[in-house]
């Protein structure tokens, strides 16, 4: 389940993803497009920064921008560092592991084995998905619709 | 119709990469193999051609076959031949190893009236693609035609004779037991010589230097740790996937485990890490913690630690830390000059002879191979920014000076660590050689593919 966190952090860098090359942007400016809570957004910025997908400029005419190419950066290597290891349940997690209270078992846990296979899936999505492949989906979505309203 | 292939480069790479599409064929008429090696002798290459018994391979036999789907192929071969146990947990000679990739072609050229496994013995100096295949050109002036290329030509050590080191692979005959030798780091190759030295007697003290004198840790038995790509931080900067690294390591030693598990539990994401690792990431781990990494990933057999200890203990032995400026021969002995460190002084030592084990050397302008000179010359081909090898890319097909990769002309091994970083092993590089030869009986006629600049910021 993708916290608020991991959905946040994914809109800031949609954001600087769009910005043209070289251009910054500031947290107050993000977080008025995207409405979300300005406080909650610096302390994403600051982990993202933390982990080098976005870099800080200071000063005056300072702001985030992405560390290299959006091409480069990959939706699912951004989530882990928000939200954690990519994994639908905690005992399907290697570091994030917890077992669950009731288990007796969990090597031949049917709900587990499952979510296992889940989390394969789930990083295979998300690890081949780049920024900038976030953005072209937006874009192609509303050409879609403007085509089928001048169709229309 | 017949695929020709020519392998360029006749080490581990290279025989692997054709003893991989000999057995993926599935007729023998569909493949015709060449392999142009003008050095050593087939299947050797710089790393099994040691004749020296103490010369141990540092992975353990359950991890040597040269086919990562029967693991058991090599812990047979050896108990075929008689050559050991061929228990897996054990290591074997390396030599031994050299003879095992020779046998692995033995069979493969055939009875028939065209041999489907041919050796050239002759250097290779260029390489022209076109449309259909891809011209091989020859030390003799002659050309050879292909429909693919692969260069497989390891780390291109040339240029190195022209120091007053000497080369590791080549011993000096004349060598003194009682004076003192200098070795020139202390990685793995340092352990080979050190044994090798004992091996022919010696008696006087010998000096490893390096930055900061890590020795290879010894290897123990070990669970890999289940890594799955789930769990592990892709694309994060090194600061934070250090940060990671040394969680885990710290959470599984506080339950019981090893530290080796959880570095040979990231081993089959090695390449997807380094693949991901932004470049100024890239650029900090090669400065700051590529020894450190190599001597946890890269470890010495047992048998070699428990000498080195001993050497160490009764001071035949003594590593010293500082920085490498120079070497000078004079009046038949070798005098080098290091910067220690801590004091940051300049020091002199003398002594017969001195020795470089430092390893793989950073590619650097003017090259000196022939192949490579002239693929860089003509933008065929490109050093990465890093200089460890040329560019590749993610398929293994080779990339020019503008982009573009290649179509029909691929590389395998030590010369593709600038894509892969962990391809200088064995168990790296039987995987990389499996996957190029499905791509290349797979795929007759592949298009060119144009690799986006990325723009940096």
């Amino acid at each position: 389940m993708l916290s608020m966190k991991g959905k946040y952090g994914l809109k800031a860098l949609y954001h600087l993803a769009g910005l043209p090359e070289g251009a910054v942007a500031q947290s107050v400016e993000i977080a008025e497009t995207h409405a979300i809570s300005k406080k909650f957004l610096d302390a994403i910025l600051a982990d993202l920064r933390h982990s080098g997908f976005v870099v800080a400029r200071k000063g005056r005419g300072g702001g985030y921008c992405l560390s290299r190419s959006p091409d480069e950066i990959m939706v699912g290597h951004v989530l882990r560092v928000l939200d954690g290891p990519l994994a639908p349940i905690l005992c399907a997690s290697r570091t994030a592991y917890s077992r669950c209270h009731d288990c007796r078992d969990e090597t031949a846990c049917a709900v587990r084995l499952t979510m296992l296979e889940v989390r394969e899936a789930i990083a295979a999505v998300l690890d081949n998905k780049s920024l900038s492949a976030m953005r072209q989906m937006v874009d192609d979505e509303t050409s879609d619709l403007a085509a089928a309203l001048a169709s229309s | 119709m017949t695929l020709h292939i020519v392998i360029i480069g006749g080490g581990a790479s290279g025989t692997l990469a054709a003893a991989h599409l000999l057995r993926q064929r599935e007729t023998p008429r569909q493949l015709r193999l060449t392999l142009v090696e003008a050095h050593h002798e087939i299947g050797c290459g710089i790393a099994y051609s040691t004749p020296d018994s103490c010369h141990i391979l540092n992975t353990r036999v359950q991890n040597m076959s040269a086919f990562p789907d029967e693991p058991d192929h090599f812990s047979r071969y050896l108990a075929r031949e008689g050559l050991g146990s061929g228990e897996p947990m054990s290591f074997v000679s390396r030599k031994v190893y050299g003879r095992y990739l020779q046998e692995l072609l033995a069979d493969g050229s055939g009875q028939s009236a065209v041999p489907r496994l041919a050796f050239l013995r002759q250097e290779c100096v260029g390489l022209t693609e076109h449309a259909h295949g891809v011209e091989v050109k020859l030390a003799d002036g002659s050309v050879v035609p292909c429909h693919h290329a692969i260069l497989a030509t390891g780390y291109a050590r040339d240029g190195r004779s022209q120091t007053a080191l000497e080369d590791p692979w080549c011993p000096t005959t004349k060598h003194d037991p009682d004076r003192p030798v200098i070795l020139i780091g202390t990685g793995l190759t340092m352990v080979d010589m050190v044994l090798s030295l004992l091996g022919r007697g010696h008696r006087a003290p010998i000096y490893a230097l390096s930055r900061r004198g890590l020795l290879p840790q010894p290897h123990r038995v070990t669970r890999p740790l289940k890594l799955s790509a789930a769990d592990i931080p892709f694309g994060t900067s090194l600061a934070y996937l250090l940060r990671w690294m040394r969680a885990t390591i710290h959470d599984h030693v506080a339950t019981g485990g090893d530290w080796r598990d959880v570095i040979d539990g990231l081993r089959p994401h090695t390449q997807a890490l380094w693949r991901h690792l932004p470049a100024a990431s890239r650029a900090r781990f090669l400065r700051h913690v590529s020894s450190l990494w190599d001597t946890h990933r890269h470890r010495m057999p047992p048998e070699s630690e428990t000498r080195i200890r001993a050497l160490l203990a009764n001071g035949q032995l003594s590593i010293l830390r500082g920085a490498f400026q120079g070497a000078a021969r004079e009046d038949g002995e070798t005098r080098i000059t290091y910067r220690a460190a801590g004091s940051g002084t300049l020091e002199t030592l003398s002594a017969q002879y001195a020795i470089d084990c430092r390893g793989f050397r950073r590619l650097q302008p003017p090259i000196t191979t022939p192949l490579l000179a002239s693929l860089i010359g003509e933008g065929q081909a490109a050093i990465d920014p890093l200089g460890l090898g040329l560019v590749f890319d993610r398929d293994d097909r080779l990339v020019d000076q503008a982009g573009r990769s290649h179509a029909r002309i691929f590389g395998l091994g030590p010369l593709t660590r600038a894509t892969h970083w962990e391809i200088t092993a064995v168990p790296d590089i039987r995987e990389q050689a499996a996957r190029l030869a499905a791509r290349l009986l797979d795929h007759d006629q592949p298009q060119a593919i144009e690799t986006p600049v990325s723009h940096r910021r």
